[in-house]
Protein backbone atom coordinates (compact mmCIF):
# COMPACT_ATOMS: atom_id res chain seq x y z
CA UNK A 1 0.00 0.00 0.00
CA UNK A 2 1.19 3.53 -0.66
CA UNK A 3 0.14 6.94 0.58
CA UNK A 4 -2.54 7.40 -2.05
CA UNK A 5 -4.24 4.06 -1.44
CA UNK A 6 -4.08 4.60 2.30
CA UNK A 7 -5.70 8.02 2.13
CA UNK A 8 -8.32 6.75 -0.32
CA UNK A 9 -9.19 3.94 2.00
CA UNK A 10 -9.42 6.29 4.95
CA UNK A 11 -11.64 8.60 2.89
CA UNK A 12 -13.97 5.70 2.19
CA UNK A 13 -14.14 4.70 5.85
CA UNK A 14 -15.10 8.16 7.09
CA UNK A 15 -17.79 8.87 4.50
CA UNK A 16 -20.43 9.21 7.20
CA UNK A 17 -18.69 12.14 8.89
CA UNK A 18 -19.78 15.69 7.98
CA UNK A 19 -18.03 16.86 4.82
CA UNK A 20 -15.85 19.53 6.42
CA UNK A 21 -14.65 17.00 8.98
CA UNK A 22 -13.76 14.48 6.30
CA UNK A 23 -11.67 17.15 4.65
CA UNK A 24 -9.90 18.11 7.87
CA UNK A 25 -9.13 14.53 8.80
CA UNK A 26 -7.66 13.78 5.39
CA UNK A 27 -5.59 16.95 5.58
CA UNK A 28 -4.22 15.87 8.96
CA UNK A 29 -3.09 12.51 7.63
CA UNK A 30 -1.79 13.99 4.43
CA UNK A 31 0.32 16.35 6.53
CA UNK A 32 1.51 13.37 8.55
CA UNK A 33 2.61 11.59 5.38
CA UNK A 34 4.36 14.66 4.02
CA UNK A 35 6.28 15.32 7.19
CA UNK A 36 7.22 11.70 7.72
CA UNK A 37 8.42 11.47 4.13
CA UNK A 38 10.53 14.57 4.67
CA UNK A 39 12.25 12.89 7.57
CA UNK A 40 13.16 10.07 5.22
CA UNK A 41 10.62 7.42 6.10
CA UNK A 42 9.18 5.12 3.47
CA UNK A 43 5.42 4.95 2.80
CA UNK A 44 5.41 1.42 4.10
CA UNK A 45 7.02 2.42 7.36
CA UNK A 46 4.64 5.36 7.79
CA UNK A 47 1.61 3.19 7.15
CA UNK A 48 2.63 0.50 9.58
CA UNK A 49 3.11 3.23 12.18
CA UNK A 50 -0.32 4.70 11.57
CA UNK A 51 -2.31 1.50 11.87
CA UNK A 52 -5.24 0.54 9.70
CA UNK A 53 -7.55 3.22 8.25
CA UNK A 54 -10.50 1.28 9.63
CA UNK A 55 -9.23 1.55 13.18
CA UNK A 56 -8.70 5.27 12.85
CA UNK A 57 -12.13 5.68 11.27
CA UNK A 58 -13.83 3.73 14.06
CA UNK A 59 -12.38 6.06 16.61
CA UNK A 60 -13.36 9.18 14.70
CA UNK A 61 -16.87 7.91 14.00
CA UNK A 62 -17.48 7.02 17.63
CA UNK A 63 -16.54 10.54 18.72
CA UNK A 64 -18.72 12.04 16.08
CA UNK A 65 -21.72 9.89 17.07
CA UNK A 66 -21.26 10.73 20.74
CA UNK A 67 -21.17 14.45 20.02
CA UNK A 68 -24.25 14.17 17.85
CA UNK A 69 -26.12 12.20 20.50
CA UNK A 70 -25.23 14.73 23.17
CA UNK A 71 -26.37 17.62 21.05
CA UNK A 72 -29.59 15.94 19.97
CA UNK A 73 -30.49 12.95 22.15
CA UNK A 74 -33.00 10.81 20.29
CA UNK A 75 -33.39 7.06 20.39
CA UNK A 76 -31.63 6.61 17.07
CA UNK A 77 -28.75 9.02 17.71
CA UNK A 78 -28.06 7.63 21.18
CA UNK A 79 -28.29 4.03 19.97
CA UNK A 80 -25.88 4.78 17.16
CA UNK A 81 -23.45 6.37 19.59
CA UNK A 82 -23.61 3.45 21.98
CA UNK A 83 -23.02 0.94 19.22
CA UNK A 84 -20.22 2.96 17.67
CA UNK A 85 -18.50 2.99 21.04
CA UNK A 86 -19.09 -0.73 21.48
CA UNK A 87 -17.03 -1.15 18.33
CA UNK A 88 -14.04 0.24 20.18
CA UNK A 89 -14.20 -2.55 22.72
CA UNK A 90 -14.59 -0.18 25.63
CA UNK A 91 -17.94 -1.41 26.71
CA UNK A 92 -19.65 -4.73 27.07
CA UNK A 93 -22.52 -5.39 24.72
CA UNK A 94 -24.49 -7.39 27.28
CA UNK A 95 -24.86 -4.43 29.65
CA UNK A 96 -26.44 -2.36 26.97
CA UNK A 97 -28.48 -5.03 25.27
CA UNK A 98 -30.00 -7.11 28.08
CA UNK A 99 -32.17 -4.46 29.78
CA UNK A 100 -32.97 -3.04 26.38
CA UNK A 101 -34.42 -6.35 25.16
CA UNK A 102 -36.49 -6.79 28.31
CA UNK A 103 -37.86 -3.29 27.96
CA UNK A 104 -38.71 -3.69 24.32
CA UNK A 105 -40.53 -6.98 24.99
CA UNK A 106 -43.23 -5.34 27.11
CA UNK A 107 -44.97 -3.37 24.33
CA UNK A 108 -44.30 -6.16 21.83
CA UNK A 109 -46.16 -8.68 24.01
CA UNK A 110 -49.01 -6.24 24.59
CA UNK A 111 -49.39 -5.65 20.87
CA UNK A 112 -49.45 -9.39 20.16
CA UNK A 113 -52.09 -10.00 22.84
CA UNK A 114 -54.26 -7.17 21.60
CA UNK A 115 -53.88 -8.35 18.02
CA UNK A 116 -54.98 -11.86 18.97
CA UNK A 117 -58.00 -10.54 20.85
CA UNK A 118 -59.07 -8.27 18.03
CA UNK A 119 -58.73 -10.94 15.41
CA UNK A 120 -60.29 -13.81 17.37
CA UNK A 121 -63.98 -13.10 16.50
CA UNK A 122 -63.13 -12.92 12.82
CA UNK A 123 -61.21 -16.15 13.01
CA UNK A 124 -64.23 -17.78 14.63
CA UNK A 125 -66.45 -16.41 11.91
CA UNK A 126 -64.08 -17.65 9.28
CA UNK A 127 -63.87 -21.07 10.85
CA UNK A 128 -67.52 -21.79 11.57
CA UNK A 129 -69.37 -19.38 9.36
CA UNK A 130 -72.27 -17.34 10.70
CA UNK A 131 -73.80 -19.84 13.13
CA UNK A 132 -76.27 -19.53 15.94
CA UNK A 133 -73.48 -19.88 18.50
CA UNK A 134 -71.70 -16.95 16.96
CA UNK A 135 -74.77 -14.76 17.29
CA UNK A 136 -75.44 -15.99 20.80
CA UNK A 137 -71.95 -15.10 21.90
CA UNK A 138 -72.02 -11.66 20.34
CA UNK A 139 -71.56 -9.92 23.71
CA UNK A 140 -68.59 -12.08 24.56
CA UNK A 141 -67.17 -11.22 21.16
CA UNK A 142 -67.72 -7.51 21.63
CA UNK A 143 -66.09 -7.89 25.01
CA UNK A 144 -63.05 -9.53 23.45
CA UNK A 145 -62.75 -6.73 20.93
CA UNK A 146 -63.06 -4.17 23.68
CA UNK A 147 -60.36 -5.91 25.68
CA UNK A 148 -58.20 -6.02 22.57
CA UNK A 149 -58.57 -2.29 22.14
CA UNK A 150 -57.68 -1.74 25.79
CA UNK A 151 -54.56 -3.82 25.39
CA UNK A 152 -53.70 -1.89 22.29
CA UNK A 153 -54.03 1.41 24.13
CA UNK A 154 -51.89 -0.10 26.88
CA UNK A 155 -49.27 -1.11 24.32
CA UNK A 156 -49.15 2.42 22.93
CA UNK A 157 -48.73 3.87 26.39
CA UNK A 158 -46.13 1.24 27.31
CA UNK A 159 -44.12 1.85 24.19
CA UNK A 160 -43.98 5.56 24.97
CA UNK A 161 -42.75 4.78 28.47
CA UNK A 162 -40.28 2.23 27.13
CA UNK A 163 -39.03 4.75 24.59
CA UNK A 164 -38.31 7.24 27.35
CA UNK A 165 -36.71 4.65 29.61
CA UNK A 166 -34.55 3.25 26.83
CA UNK A 167 -33.41 6.68 25.87
CA UNK A 168 -32.41 7.57 29.40
CA UNK A 169 -30.78 4.18 29.93
CA UNK A 170 -28.70 4.48 26.79
CA UNK A 171 -27.78 8.07 27.63
CA UNK A 172 -26.67 6.83 31.01
CA UNK A 173 -24.45 4.23 29.32
CA UNK A 174 -23.08 6.89 27.08
CA UNK A 175 -22.15 9.09 30.02
CA UNK A 176 -20.27 6.18 31.59
CA UNK A 177 -18.46 5.45 28.36
CA UNK A 178 -17.65 9.10 27.92
CA UNK A 179 -16.19 9.40 31.38
CA UNK A 180 -14.11 6.29 30.85
CA UNK A 181 -13.11 7.45 27.49
CA UNK A 182 -11.97 10.97 28.11
CA UNK B 1 -1.18 -1.87 28.07
CA UNK B 2 -4.83 -1.38 29.00
CA UNK B 3 -6.57 0.62 26.28
CA UNK B 4 -8.29 3.06 28.57
CA UNK B 5 -5.24 3.58 30.69
CA UNK B 6 -3.08 4.27 27.68
CA UNK B 7 -5.65 6.70 26.29
CA UNK B 8 -5.61 8.72 29.48
CA UNK B 9 -1.82 8.79 29.52
CA UNK B 10 -1.64 9.88 25.89
CA UNK B 11 -4.05 12.68 26.62
CA UNK B 12 -1.84 13.88 29.44
CA UNK B 13 1.27 13.67 27.22
CA UNK B 14 -0.34 15.71 24.47
CA UNK B 15 -1.52 18.35 26.95
CA UNK B 16 1.89 18.57 28.63
CA UNK B 17 3.74 18.85 25.30
CA UNK B 18 1.48 21.62 24.02
CA UNK B 19 1.63 23.50 27.30
CA UNK B 20 5.37 24.00 26.71
CA UNK B 21 4.91 25.45 23.23
CA UNK B 22 2.54 25.27 20.26
CA UNK B 23 2.96 22.03 18.37
CA UNK B 24 2.04 20.61 15.00
CA UNK B 25 0.58 17.13 14.70
CA UNK B 26 3.63 15.27 13.49
CA UNK B 27 5.75 16.88 16.17
CA UNK B 28 3.44 15.43 18.85
CA UNK B 29 3.63 12.01 17.24
CA UNK B 30 7.43 12.19 17.08
CA UNK B 31 7.92 13.44 20.63
CA UNK B 32 5.74 10.73 22.10
CA UNK B 33 7.12 7.97 19.85
CA UNK B 34 10.59 8.84 21.11
CA UNK B 35 9.59 7.83 24.62
CA UNK B 36 7.32 4.85 24.12
CA UNK B 37 5.61 2.89 21.41
CA UNK B 38 2.29 4.21 20.17
CA UNK B 39 0.06 3.62 17.21
CA UNK B 40 0.82 6.92 15.48
CA UNK B 41 -2.58 7.11 13.85
CA UNK B 42 -4.39 7.49 17.18
CA UNK B 43 -2.81 10.82 18.06
CA UNK B 44 -4.78 12.70 15.40
CA UNK B 45 -8.26 11.59 16.51
CA UNK B 46 -7.22 12.37 20.08
CA UNK B 47 -6.02 15.87 19.27
CA UNK B 48 -9.12 16.40 17.16
CA UNK B 49 -11.37 15.52 20.05
CA UNK B 50 -9.46 17.75 22.45
CA UNK B 51 -9.73 20.59 19.96
CA UNK B 52 -13.47 20.07 19.64
CA UNK B 53 -13.78 20.13 23.40
CA UNK B 54 -12.11 23.51 23.42
CA UNK B 55 -8.82 22.43 24.98
CA UNK B 56 -6.80 23.49 21.94
CA UNK B 57 -7.13 26.16 19.31
CA UNK B 58 -5.53 25.64 15.91
CA UNK B 59 -3.87 27.81 13.31
CA UNK B 60 -1.95 27.28 10.10
CA UNK B 61 1.60 28.51 9.79
CA UNK B 62 3.95 28.47 6.82
CA UNK B 63 7.01 26.30 7.16
CA UNK B 64 10.36 26.54 5.40
CA UNK B 65 9.91 23.11 3.95
CA UNK B 66 6.71 22.25 2.15
CA UNK B 67 3.09 23.31 2.76
CA UNK B 68 1.80 25.12 5.89
CA UNK B 69 1.43 23.13 9.09
CA UNK B 70 -1.48 23.00 11.46
CA UNK B 71 -0.42 24.10 14.93
CA UNK B 72 -2.20 23.36 18.17
CA UNK B 73 -2.23 25.90 20.99
CA UNK B 74 -3.46 24.94 24.44
CA UNK B 75 -6.33 27.04 25.86
CA UNK B 76 -7.08 28.07 29.46
CA UNK B 77 -9.45 25.15 29.70
CA UNK B 78 -6.73 22.86 28.38
CA UNK B 79 -4.29 24.05 31.01
CA UNK B 80 -6.85 23.44 33.73
CA UNK B 81 -7.40 19.88 32.55
CA UNK B 82 -3.66 19.34 32.23
CA UNK B 83 -3.13 20.34 35.86
CA UNK B 84 -5.94 18.10 36.98
CA UNK B 85 -4.63 15.08 35.05
CA UNK B 86 -1.10 15.79 36.17
CA UNK B 87 -2.19 15.68 39.80
CA UNK B 88 -3.98 12.37 39.22
CA UNK B 89 -0.93 10.99 37.51
CA UNK B 90 1.48 12.04 40.25
CA UNK B 91 -0.75 10.62 42.93
CA UNK B 92 -1.04 7.39 40.97
CA UNK B 93 2.69 6.92 40.29
CA UNK B 94 3.52 7.88 43.88
CA UNK B 95 1.21 5.14 45.10
CA UNK B 96 2.64 2.56 42.74
CA UNK B 97 6.22 3.50 43.60
CA UNK B 98 5.55 3.26 47.30
CA UNK B 99 4.10 -0.18 46.81
CA UNK B 100 7.17 -1.24 44.85
CA UNK B 101 9.53 0.06 47.54
CA UNK B 102 7.68 -1.77 50.26
CA UNK B 103 8.66 -5.08 48.67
Amino acid sequence: MDKKTYLNELAKEIKSLPLHEQKEVLEDYEEHFNMAQESGRSDEDIISGLGSPRKIAKELLAHSEITRAEEDPSLSSVTRAVFATLGLGLFNLIFVLAPFIVLILIPVVLVIVSGALLVSPFLLLFQDGLTATFLKEVFLILGLIGLGLLFFAGALKASRVVYKMTLSYLSFNLRIIRRKYT
Amino acid sequence: MNVQFKKGVLELCVLVLTSKKDRYGYELVEEISKKFEISEGTIYPLVRRLTKEGLFSTYLMESNEGPPRKYYRITEKGIELKNELLQDWQQFTKGVNEMLEEE
